[in-house]
């Protein structure tokens, strides 16, 4: 039930981790590690991979899809994987094209000569062109798998995407997370939600915990000015919100604690949703692009990519 | 999109332009130990030597720090063992949860906990005995380096300048860059470096003395604001900056680098005058913990040490 293929299973890893930032330090080091090492024995998945099946099955749950939906997402996910190999080959290939010109260098190094500046210039070309590769064909095989799962998610599961997922709230697969990063941060930018309910959660907490410690009208003074940000004050776009944000503290502030327990997932939705309104009307008075979130991207960039997606969407179609 | 296209293109053409000048000819032919090398792992040997080369060790000083090296590689790869060891006592608690999964369940919260302290744990174990490594390693190394050798680390290649082989780096690790590691210059003058750039750039598109005046701000962050201390640092943060705003753009690039160290220094000493004022201990910067973990700690580091020290 849980093939895998030693021989490709490590340049997988390491790939894919560069995007993710899985383990991405050991990765890196073990990249460059001094002697290969032998192919191992098939003993089954280890248990940070075991982890990361948790962290994809949740997730994949969460959004309770067909057999057929499965199915389909198994074949975007060995696509994705397929693309990740074809692009660390081509990120390698501009560096191997300056292959025999850096052992030049090295075996001059190693004799205490320094590398002359035409050859580190040739370097820095080479180098930079790699990421540039890398950054061109990753965002196309983003783009890519993006469209197909499109047409696999209902609007419906891409709506709990948005709703339960992308929010940087108490997941436990967050926590998995962060045993496989051992910092248990997001990595990728394009996978932040332009406004994320997780982060007003704390800000709430923080605006019920400082007032009950401290001068309430100031603290809502301050959620407003937190909620405002990036406003231009005197406009009535900013007159208009900072009333907002001063009644919704206050309102918050008002709620027994059971009560405000209860709400404070929903409540932490709701000003993520007028934060990013109110963003969106200054970026179109401003003449800037509005601010969207796209969550089949989103289960692109978080899910489908990862390594062990392939064989875990397969194992949960073949089940059902 | 075309902008992007024109940069590939014109790396290209810059790529093509630069091959035939080039200074270190590949040799016809490669012994078999550097045919098996990787590229990303030369590349790494690169920077690691590019590093040392830069503070001129003597065969002595190779060798010693070979071990050093060594060690560090075996200490590593016990703490890696060790944190793998942990998670693998949960191996079946895991494997359970993952069957659940497979079959649409969810993992209990006791499992989730479990796991989640399984993490925790492997963490600590980690972050203390990765402390410890280093910690033992710079010791050794602070015996091996000459004060001449710390300062050139100080001076010449902790700040994050131009140095090519943060580069060489960049090609290993990906667009991350340097590794991470807590041996930071408290001041560094890669960003002073970046700020005087910026006060040129705005200064140059809108109001000098308003940029000058943010420039101020922020090389005197920190300090308290109505002290003589405060007003001294303000006055040479301003004559820094109205200095770099009166330079040609050529006497710039020549003095940018050496205009930027000064800053760093003037905003380190004023940060420390004010912590000593508070009874805080001044911000220091350990040069070998930052060979240590800029370079030691490289997997490649004690291959690269002995055979510089061969060669030498």
């Amino acid at each position: 039930m849980m093939n895998r293929s030693r021989g490709s299973r490590s340049s997988r890893w390491r790939f894919t981790l560069c995007l993710s930032g899985l383990l991405s330090a050991q990765l890196a080091l073990g990249a460059v590690a001094a002697p290969d090492p032998a192919p191992a024995e098939p003993t089954g998945p280890e248990a940070v991979e075991l982890v990361e099946d948790l962290r994809v099955l949740s997730m994949l749950n969460t959004l309770a899809p067909t057999r057929e939906q499965l199915t389909r997402l198994t074949a975007v996910a060995v696509s994705g994987q397929e693309g990740l190999r074809d692009l660390e080959a081509a990120v390698s290939a501009k560096l191997e094209a300056q292959r025999d010109r850096i052992l030049a260098a090295r075996e001059k190094a190693r004799h205490g000569g320094s590398v002359s500046q035409s050859t580190d210039a040739q370097l820095a070309v080479a180098i930079q062109l790699a990421e540039t590769t890398r950054a061109q064909k990753l965002e196309a095989l983003i783009g890519t798998l993006t469209v197909r799962v499109r047409r696999i998610l209902t609007p419906e599961q891409a709506a709990r995407i948005e709703s339960e997922l992308a929010p940087t709230l108490d997941h436990p697969w967050r926590r998995y997370q962060g045993v496989l990063t051992r910092t248990g941060a997001a990595t990728g930018n394009s996978r932040r939600m332009p406004s994320d309910p997780g982060k007003w959660l704390g800000e709430l907490r923080d605006l019920r915990i400082d007032s009950a410690e401290g001068d309430p009208k100031h603290e809502v003074e301050d959620f407003g000015k937190k909620l405002t940000r990036g406003l231009q004050p005197g406009t009535p776009l900013y007159a208009q919100s900072d009333a907002q944000a001063r009644a919704f503290a206050t309102q918050v502030l008002a709620m027994p604690p059971s009560v405000f327990q209860q709400q404070e997932r929903e409540l932490a939705r709701r000003v993520a949703k007028q934060e990013l309104a109110t963003r969106n009307q200054q970026n179109v008075l401003d003449g800037k692009p509005v601010e969207l979130f796209d969550p089949y991207r989103w289960f692109v960039e978080e899910v489908v990519l990862s390594p062990r997606a392939p064989i875990d969407f397969r194992d949960r179609a073949g089940v059902r | 999109m075309p902008s992007c296209s024109w940069c590939f293109s014109g790396l290209v053409v810059a790529l093509g332009a630069i091959q035939p000048a080039a200074a270190e000819a590949p040799p016809a032919t490669m012994p078999a130990a550097v045919a098996n090398v990787k590229t990303v792992a030369a590349l790494e040997d690169l920077r690691i030597l590019a590093i040392i080369n830069a503070l001129g060790p003597t065969r002595d000083q190779l060798v010693r720090l070979a071990a050093v090296a060594e060690s560090g590689r075996e200490g590593v790869s016990a703490i890696d063992a060790e944190a793998k060891t942990v998670l693998d006592r949960q191996r079946e608690t895991l494997l359970a949860a993952r069957e659940a999964l497979v079959h649409g369940g969810a993992a209990s919260p006791a499992v989730d906990a479990q796991i989640s302290a399984a993490g925790q744990s492997a963490e600590e174990t980690r972050t203390r005995k990765t402390d410890a490594l280093v910690a033992s390693l710079a010791q050794r190394v602070r015996a091996i380096l000459t004060p001449e050798q710390v300062r050139l680390i100080e001076s010449e290649l902790a700040p994050t300048g131009d140095q090519p082989w943060r580069l060489y780096g960049r090609g290993v690790s990906g667009p991350a860059g340097a590794k991470p590691g807590s041996a930071r210059l408290p001041s560094d003058p890669g960003t002073w470096r970046k700020e005087l750039r910026d006060l040129r750039t705005r200064a140059a598109a809108g109001n000098p003395p308003a940029e000058a005046d943010a420039f101020v701000k922020k090389l005197t962050r920190g300090l308290r604001s109505g002290t003589p201390l405060f007003d001294q640092a303000a006055a040479q943060a301003r004559a820094f900056a109205n200095q770099a705003l009166s330079l040609p753009p050529a006497a710039y690039s020549r003095r940018e680098w050496s205009l930027a160290k000064a800053v760093a220094q003037l905003n380190l000493d004023a940060l420390n005058q004010q912590r000593s004022g508070d009874g805080k201990e001044s911000e220091t910067f350990a040069a070998d913990r930052w060979l240590v973990e800029q370079v030691l700690l490289s997997p490649r580091a004690a291959a690269n040490l002995q055979a510089r020290a061969e060669a030498s």
